[in-house]
Protein backbone atom coordinates (compact mmCIF):
# COMPACT_ATOMS: atom_id res chain seq x y z
CA UNK A 1 0.00 0.00 0.00
CA UNK A 2 2.93 2.32 1.28
CA UNK A 3 4.85 1.99 -2.36
CA UNK A 4 1.24 2.26 -4.53
CA UNK A 5 1.14 5.68 -2.20
CA UNK A 6 4.67 6.66 -3.24
CA UNK A 7 4.58 6.04 -6.27
CA UNK A 8 1.25 8.03 -7.12
CA UNK A 9 3.05 11.06 -5.00
CA UNK A 10 6.41 10.23 -7.33
CA UNK A 11 4.20 10.90 -10.64
CA UNK A 12 1.89 13.63 -8.69
CA UNK A 13 5.42 15.76 -7.86
CA UNK A 14 6.94 14.60 -11.78
CA UNK A 15 3.73 15.83 -13.16
CA UNK A 16 3.79 18.78 -11.03
CA UNK A 17 7.16 19.66 -12.29
CA UNK A 18 6.58 18.88 -16.18
CA UNK A 19 3.56 21.18 -16.56
CA UNK A 20 5.95 23.66 -14.29
CA UNK A 21 8.98 23.36 -16.72
CA UNK A 22 6.65 23.25 -19.84
CA UNK A 23 4.86 27.11 -18.89
CA UNK A 24 8.11 27.99 -18.42
CA UNK A 25 9.68 27.26 -21.70
CA UNK A 26 6.59 28.04 -23.63
CA UNK A 27 6.42 31.54 -21.67
CA UNK A 28 9.91 32.26 -23.03
CA UNK A 29 8.71 32.29 -26.37
CA UNK A 30 5.78 34.76 -26.36
CA UNK A 31 7.57 38.01 -26.37
CA UNK A 32 8.80 36.93 -29.76
CA UNK A 33 6.49 38.07 -32.51
CA UNK A 34 4.88 34.95 -35.01
CA UNK A 35 6.84 32.46 -32.48
CA UNK A 36 3.93 29.93 -33.47
CA UNK A 37 4.20 30.60 -37.31
CA UNK A 38 6.92 28.90 -39.84
CA UNK A 39 10.79 29.81 -38.30
CA UNK A 40 8.46 32.53 -36.24
CA UNK A 41 10.81 31.88 -32.94
CA UNK A 42 14.25 31.28 -34.69
CA UNK A 43 13.92 34.35 -37.10
CA UNK A 44 11.74 36.95 -34.93
CA UNK A 45 13.71 36.74 -32.37
CA UNK A 46 17.14 37.62 -34.23
CA UNK A 47 15.03 41.80 -34.50
CA UNK A 48 18.30 43.44 -33.20
CA UNK A 49 17.38 45.11 -29.66
CA UNK A 50 17.86 48.47 -29.05
CA UNK A 51 16.09 50.35 -32.04
CA UNK A 52 13.04 52.77 -32.05
CA UNK A 53 9.67 51.63 -32.34
CA UNK A 54 9.79 52.48 -35.78
CA UNK A 55 12.20 50.71 -36.38
CA UNK A 56 11.05 47.47 -34.52
CA UNK A 57 7.68 47.94 -36.49
CA UNK A 58 9.63 48.28 -39.47
CA UNK A 59 11.76 45.30 -39.05
CA UNK A 60 8.67 43.49 -37.86
CA UNK A 61 7.23 44.47 -41.52
CA UNK A 62 9.99 43.34 -43.70
CA UNK A 63 10.52 40.31 -42.15
CA UNK A 64 6.90 39.31 -42.90
CA UNK A 65 6.65 40.54 -45.77
CA UNK A 66 9.70 38.71 -46.79
CA UNK A 67 8.19 35.58 -45.71
CA UNK A 68 5.10 35.96 -47.24
CA UNK A 69 6.78 35.90 -50.95
CA UNK A 70 7.28 33.63 -53.23
CA UNK A 71 10.20 32.51 -51.36
CA UNK A 72 8.69 30.82 -49.11
CA UNK A 73 5.89 28.92 -51.26
CA UNK A 74 2.54 28.02 -50.51
CA UNK A 75 3.41 27.48 -46.94
CA UNK A 76 5.16 30.76 -45.76
CA UNK A 77 2.66 32.66 -47.72
CA UNK A 78 -0.14 31.22 -45.65
CA UNK A 79 1.23 32.21 -42.30
CA UNK A 80 2.33 35.90 -44.09
CA UNK A 81 1.90 38.70 -45.93
CA UNK A 82 2.95 42.03 -47.45
CA UNK A 83 2.90 44.22 -44.13
CA UNK A 84 4.61 47.77 -45.28
CA UNK A 85 2.77 50.42 -44.21
CA UNK A 86 1.66 52.97 -46.87
CA UNK A 87 1.46 55.83 -44.80
CA UNK A 88 4.05 55.45 -42.91
CA UNK A 89 6.21 55.18 -46.42
CA UNK A 90 4.55 58.02 -47.59
CA UNK A 91 6.16 61.63 -48.41
CA UNK A 92 3.46 63.46 -46.22
CA UNK A 93 2.62 60.89 -43.64
CA UNK A 94 -0.26 61.55 -41.27
CA UNK A 95 1.02 60.81 -38.15
CA UNK A 96 -2.40 61.12 -36.42
CA UNK A 97 -3.79 58.38 -38.50
CA UNK A 98 -0.90 56.39 -37.93
CA UNK A 99 -0.88 56.89 -33.96
CA UNK A 100 -4.23 55.49 -34.14
CA UNK A 101 -3.07 52.52 -36.10
CA UNK A 102 -0.19 51.36 -34.06
CA UNK A 103 -1.11 52.56 -30.66
CA UNK A 104 0.62 49.49 -29.07
CA UNK A 105 3.75 49.47 -31.39
CA UNK A 106 4.45 52.97 -31.23
CA UNK A 107 3.10 53.82 -27.87
CA UNK A 108 6.66 55.05 -27.30
CA UNK A 109 6.91 57.49 -30.03
CA UNK A 110 6.99 61.13 -28.81
CA UNK A 111 3.89 62.39 -30.77
CA UNK A 112 4.29 66.12 -29.66
CA UNK A 113 8.17 66.14 -31.28
CA UNK A 114 8.13 65.96 -35.14
CA UNK A 115 12.05 64.88 -35.16
CA UNK A 116 10.97 62.02 -33.05
CA UNK A 117 8.37 61.12 -35.26
CA UNK A 118 10.15 61.72 -38.34
CA UNK A 119 13.18 59.43 -36.95
CA UNK A 120 11.06 56.66 -36.01
CA UNK A 121 9.03 56.56 -39.60
CA UNK A 122 12.76 56.83 -41.40
CA UNK A 123 13.92 54.24 -39.20
CA UNK A 124 10.84 52.27 -40.13
CA UNK A 125 12.07 52.84 -43.95
CA UNK A 126 15.65 52.19 -43.48
CA UNK A 127 15.21 48.50 -42.06
CA UNK A 128 11.98 47.29 -44.08
CA UNK A 129 13.95 46.36 -46.90
CA UNK A 130 17.06 44.83 -44.86
CA UNK A 131 14.35 42.65 -43.00
CA UNK A 132 12.32 41.60 -46.37
CA UNK A 133 15.71 40.38 -47.72
CA UNK A 134 17.23 38.84 -45.01
CA UNK A 135 13.45 37.09 -44.05
CA UNK A 136 12.70 35.73 -47.57
CA UNK A 137 16.21 34.22 -48.28
CA UNK A 138 16.36 32.07 -44.58
CA UNK A 139 12.94 30.94 -46.22
CA UNK A 140 14.33 29.78 -49.03
CA UNK A 141 17.66 29.31 -47.42
CA UNK A 142 16.31 26.51 -45.15
CA UNK A 143 13.85 24.97 -47.62
CA UNK A 144 16.92 24.57 -50.12
CA UNK A 145 19.13 22.65 -47.01
CA UNK A 146 16.63 20.56 -46.00
CA UNK A 147 18.09 17.23 -47.98
CA UNK A 148 20.37 17.21 -46.08
CA UNK A 149 24.63 17.75 -46.97
CA UNK A 150 24.12 16.40 -50.83
CA UNK A 151 23.42 18.54 -53.39
CA UNK A 152 19.80 18.25 -55.00
CA UNK A 153 18.79 17.11 -51.82
CA UNK A 154 16.29 19.87 -50.51
CA UNK A 155 13.92 21.83 -51.78
CA UNK A 156 14.27 24.12 -54.63
CA UNK A 157 12.23 26.62 -56.65
CA UNK A 158 11.29 26.73 -60.52
CA UNK A 159 12.73 29.15 -62.41
CA UNK A 160 10.70 30.56 -65.51
CA UNK A 161 10.13 28.45 -67.46
CA UNK A 162 10.73 24.98 -66.13
CA UNK A 163 7.08 24.16 -65.08
CA UNK A 164 3.49 25.13 -65.39
CA UNK A 165 0.83 25.37 -62.79
CA UNK A 166 -0.24 21.86 -61.92
CA UNK A 167 -3.55 22.28 -59.97
CA UNK A 168 -3.72 18.35 -59.13
CA UNK A 169 -0.26 19.34 -57.38
CA UNK A 170 -2.17 21.59 -55.89
CA UNK A 171 -1.64 21.46 -51.75
CA UNK A 172 -0.05 22.81 -49.31
CA UNK A 173 2.99 20.37 -48.70
CA UNK A 174 3.81 21.37 -52.38
CA UNK A 175 5.33 24.58 -51.35
CA UNK A 176 6.11 25.97 -54.72
CA UNK A 177 4.09 24.36 -57.03
CA UNK A 178 0.88 26.67 -56.63
CA UNK A 179 2.09 29.41 -58.93
CA UNK A 180 1.40 30.55 -62.36
CA UNK A 181 5.36 31.48 -63.48
CA UNK A 182 6.54 30.23 -66.78
CA UNK A 183 2.59 29.62 -67.65
CA UNK A 184 1.99 31.29 -71.07
CA UNK A 185 -1.64 30.12 -70.90
CA UNK A 186 -2.73 32.76 -68.03
CA UNK A 187 -4.31 36.11 -69.32
CA UNK A 188 -4.41 34.28 -72.70
CA UNK A 189 -7.70 33.29 -71.89
CA UNK A 190 -6.72 29.54 -72.88
CA UNK A 191 -7.20 29.03 -69.27
CA UNK B 1 55.43 -22.64 -36.09
CA UNK B 2 52.13 -20.47 -35.64
CA UNK B 3 53.25 -19.91 -31.70
CA UNK B 4 56.86 -18.82 -32.66
CA UNK B 5 55.84 -16.57 -35.45
CA UNK B 6 52.74 -14.66 -32.97
CA UNK B 7 55.70 -14.16 -29.93
CA UNK B 8 57.88 -12.89 -32.99
CA UNK B 9 54.90 -10.26 -33.87
CA UNK B 10 54.32 -9.70 -30.10
CA UNK B 11 58.12 -9.56 -29.23
CA UNK B 12 58.51 -6.97 -32.13
CA UNK B 13 55.62 -4.48 -31.17
CA UNK B 14 57.15 -4.72 -27.57
CA UNK B 15 60.16 -2.95 -29.02
CA UNK B 16 58.12 -0.67 -31.32
CA UNK B 17 56.55 0.34 -28.60
CA UNK B 18 59.27 0.99 -26.58
CA UNK B 19 60.99 2.53 -28.83
CA UNK B 20 58.13 4.94 -29.44
CA UNK B 21 57.98 5.43 -25.80
CA UNK B 22 61.66 6.38 -25.32
CA UNK B 23 61.45 9.04 -28.66
CA UNK B 24 58.25 10.69 -27.07
CA UNK B 25 60.11 11.02 -23.70
CA UNK B 26 62.92 12.99 -25.12
CA UNK B 27 63.26 16.26 -24.90
CA UNK B 28 64.88 16.28 -28.89
CA UNK B 29 60.92 14.84 -29.75
CA UNK B 30 59.01 17.32 -27.56
CA UNK B 31 61.13 20.46 -29.20
CA UNK B 32 61.19 19.32 -32.76
CA UNK B 33 57.09 18.46 -32.11
CA UNK B 34 56.83 22.09 -31.05
CA UNK B 35 58.83 23.35 -33.60
CA UNK B 36 56.80 21.33 -36.30
CA UNK B 37 53.88 22.94 -34.80
CA UNK B 38 54.77 26.62 -34.66
CA UNK B 39 56.09 26.56 -38.02
CA UNK B 40 52.76 24.60 -39.53
CA UNK B 41 50.44 27.27 -37.80
CA UNK B 42 52.35 30.35 -39.06
CA UNK B 43 51.73 29.08 -42.71
CA UNK B 44 47.76 29.65 -41.55
CA UNK B 45 45.76 32.57 -43.46
CA UNK B 46 43.92 33.12 -40.18
CA UNK B 47 47.38 33.30 -38.04
CA UNK B 48 49.42 35.73 -40.82
CA UNK B 49 46.40 38.24 -40.71
CA UNK B 50 46.24 37.97 -37.38
CA UNK B 51 45.53 42.14 -38.02
CA UNK B 52 42.48 41.45 -40.76
CA UNK B 53 39.09 40.47 -39.67
CA UNK B 54 38.09 37.66 -40.98
CA UNK B 55 34.94 35.84 -40.48
CA UNK B 56 35.42 32.44 -38.32
CA UNK B 57 35.49 28.93 -41.31
CA UNK B 58 34.82 31.60 -44.08
CA UNK B 59 37.80 33.19 -46.07
CA UNK B 60 35.49 36.44 -46.21
CA UNK B 61 37.66 39.40 -45.34
CA UNK B 62 36.07 42.65 -44.19
CA UNK B 63 37.69 45.00 -46.60
CA UNK B 64 39.58 48.45 -45.98
CA UNK B 65 37.16 51.32 -45.40
CA UNK B 66 35.86 53.68 -42.02
CA UNK B 67 34.70 52.06 -39.01
CA UNK B 68 31.00 52.41 -40.06
CA UNK B 69 31.34 50.93 -43.54
CA UNK B 70 33.16 47.89 -42.21
CA UNK B 71 30.88 47.38 -38.92
CA UNK B 72 28.17 47.47 -41.71
CA UNK B 73 29.74 45.38 -43.90
CA UNK B 74 30.35 42.67 -41.16
CA UNK B 75 26.81 43.06 -40.03
CA UNK B 76 25.30 42.36 -43.74
CA UNK B 77 27.56 39.46 -44.02
CA UNK B 78 27.01 38.40 -40.73
CA UNK B 79 23.14 38.12 -41.90
CA UNK B 80 23.35 36.31 -45.28
CA UNK B 81 25.57 33.57 -43.75
CA UNK B 82 22.59 33.07 -41.56
CA UNK B 83 19.64 33.54 -44.08
CA UNK B 84 21.49 31.25 -47.05
CA UNK B 85 24.12 29.40 -44.97
CA UNK B 86 23.48 25.57 -44.02
CA UNK B 87 22.96 24.58 -40.46
CA UNK B 88 26.74 25.23 -39.11
CA UNK B 89 26.35 28.71 -40.32
CA UNK B 90 23.25 28.92 -38.65
CA UNK B 91 24.91 28.42 -35.65
CA UNK B 92 27.72 30.50 -35.54
CA UNK B 93 26.03 33.77 -37.52
CA UNK B 94 22.52 35.75 -37.19
CA UNK B 95 20.91 38.71 -38.89
CA UNK B 96 22.67 41.80 -36.96
CA UNK B 97 21.48 45.61 -37.51
CA UNK B 98 22.96 47.98 -35.63
CA UNK B 99 19.83 50.51 -34.78
CA UNK B 100 21.25 53.22 -33.98
CA UNK B 101 23.12 53.43 -37.17
CA UNK B 102 20.19 53.68 -39.19
CA UNK B 103 21.07 57.32 -40.01
CA UNK B 104 24.47 56.81 -41.07
CA UNK B 105 24.91 56.22 -44.94
CA UNK B 106 28.28 54.43 -44.54
CA UNK B 107 26.91 51.83 -42.36
CA UNK B 108 23.77 51.50 -44.52
CA UNK B 109 26.27 51.21 -47.74
CA UNK B 110 28.24 48.71 -45.86
CA UNK B 111 25.67 46.27 -44.66
CA UNK B 112 24.46 46.09 -47.86
CA UNK B 113 27.53 45.76 -49.61
CA UNK B 114 28.54 42.95 -46.84
CA UNK B 115 25.33 41.41 -47.65
CA UNK B 116 25.07 41.02 -51.44
CA UNK B 117 29.05 39.85 -51.62
CA UNK B 118 29.13 37.25 -48.82
CA UNK B 119 25.81 36.04 -50.62
CA UNK B 120 27.21 35.82 -53.90
CA UNK B 121 30.35 33.66 -52.09
CA UNK B 122 27.76 31.86 -50.37
CA UNK B 123 26.11 30.52 -53.23
CA UNK B 124 29.30 30.45 -55.18
CA UNK B 125 31.98 29.06 -53.40
CA UNK B 126 35.16 29.19 -53.02
CA UNK B 127 34.33 28.50 -49.53
CA UNK B 128 34.55 25.78 -47.53
CA UNK B 129 33.34 22.51 -48.91
CA UNK B 130 30.28 21.96 -46.71
CA UNK B 131 28.18 24.81 -48.09
CA UNK B 132 28.78 23.97 -51.66
CA UNK B 133 25.56 22.37 -51.52
CA UNK B 134 23.86 25.51 -50.45
CA UNK B 135 22.76 25.77 -54.49
CA UNK B 136 24.11 22.69 -56.54
CA UNK B 137 23.67 25.01 -59.53
CA UNK B 138 25.52 27.11 -58.38
CA UNK B 139 23.91 30.18 -58.34
CA UNK B 140 20.58 31.50 -58.83
CA UNK B 141 19.39 31.10 -62.31
CA UNK B 142 16.46 33.92 -62.43
CA UNK B 143 19.15 36.18 -61.74
CA UNK B 144 21.50 35.43 -64.86
CA UNK B 145 21.55 37.46 -67.78
CA UNK B 146 18.95 36.11 -70.73
CA UNK B 147 16.95 37.51 -73.45
CA UNK B 148 13.16 38.08 -72.68
CA UNK B 149 12.10 37.27 -75.69
CA UNK B 150 13.32 33.56 -74.33
CA UNK B 151 11.88 33.88 -70.95
CA UNK B 152 8.42 32.28 -69.87
CA UNK B 153 8.45 29.62 -73.01
CA UNK B 154 8.70 32.71 -75.33
CA UNK B 155 5.90 34.43 -74.08
CA UNK B 156 6.88 37.93 -76.03
CA UNK B 157 8.11 36.12 -79.10
CA UNK B 158 5.18 33.72 -79.86
CA UNK B 159 2.37 35.14 -77.69
CA UNK B 160 0.71 38.17 -78.03
CA UNK B 161 3.55 39.96 -79.61
CA UNK B 162 4.45 37.50 -82.21
CA UNK B 163 3.94 40.24 -85.25
CA UNK B 164 5.65 43.50 -84.19
CA UNK B 165 4.37 46.18 -84.63
CA UNK B 166 6.58 47.25 -87.31
CA UNK B 167 8.55 44.77 -89.09
CA UNK B 168 11.65 45.63 -88.26
CA UNK B 169 11.38 42.69 -84.95
CA UNK B 170 9.40 40.62 -83.31
CA UNK B 171 8.12 40.53 -79.56
CA UNK B 172 9.62 43.00 -77.16
CA UNK B 173 12.11 44.50 -79.31
CA UNK B 174 10.14 44.85 -82.09
CA UNK B 175 7.76 46.96 -79.93
CA UNK B 176 10.63 49.20 -78.66
CA UNK B 177 12.23 49.88 -81.99
CA UNK B 178 9.03 52.42 -82.54
CA UNK B 179 10.34 54.18 -79.80
CA UNK B 180 13.93 53.78 -80.74
CA UNK B 181 13.12 54.77 -84.63
CA UNK B 182 9.94 56.16 -84.56
CA UNK B 183 6.98 54.98 -87.06
CA UNK B 184 8.64 56.56 -89.90
CA UNK B 185 11.26 54.14 -89.15
CA UNK B 186 14.01 57.40 -88.84
CA UNK B 187 13.41 59.73 -86.34
CA UNK B 188 13.83 58.65 -82.94
CA UNK B 189 13.08 59.44 -79.37
CA UNK B 190 15.88 57.62 -78.01
CA UNK B 191 19.70 57.42 -78.37
CA UNK B 192 19.50 53.96 -77.95
CA UNK B 193 17.31 51.45 -77.71
CA UNK B 194 15.68 51.73 -73.93
CA UNK B 195 15.02 48.09 -74.04
CA UNK B 196 18.53 46.81 -74.34
CA UNK B 197 19.77 49.79 -72.65
CA UNK B 198 22.10 46.77 -69.91
CA UNK B 199 24.49 47.45 -73.08
CA UNK B 200 24.31 43.61 -74.22
CA UNK B 201 21.60 42.20 -76.10
CA UNK B 202 19.64 40.54 -74.40
CA UNK B 203 19.49 42.32 -71.81
CA UNK B 204 16.21 43.68 -70.51
CA UNK B 205 16.96 47.39 -68.81
CA UNK B 206 20.30 46.16 -67.93
CA UNK B 207 19.34 43.96 -65.41
CA UNK B 208 17.96 40.85 -66.25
Amino acid sequence: MDSITKKITKFKIFKYFFVLSLTLTLSSCFWVPNWYKPQGYTIFRQMPKGGSPGFNLGWIHGCESGLGTQFGGTMYMTFYTWKKDPDISSVNPDAEKIRRRYPKELKKVNWENPADIKKNFDDYKAVFWSAHIFCRHAAIGLLQTAGGFSPGEGFAPPVAGDSRYDPSQHGIGNVWKLHGKGDTRIGTGYW
Amino acid sequence: MIKILFLLHLGLFRLICKLLFCVIKSRVFIVGALACSVFWLSSCQWLKGASTPYFTMTNFKVPDGTPAFKSGFKDGCSSVLYSRGNMFYRTRYKYKYDANMTGNSEYRFGHSRGYSWCFQKVLRGPVASFDRYLYDSGYDKTFSAKDINQAWDGMFLDGPMKHGPDSSGQGLNGMMSIWQTGIDGKSSAFGSNPLWAGGAEGQFFGLW
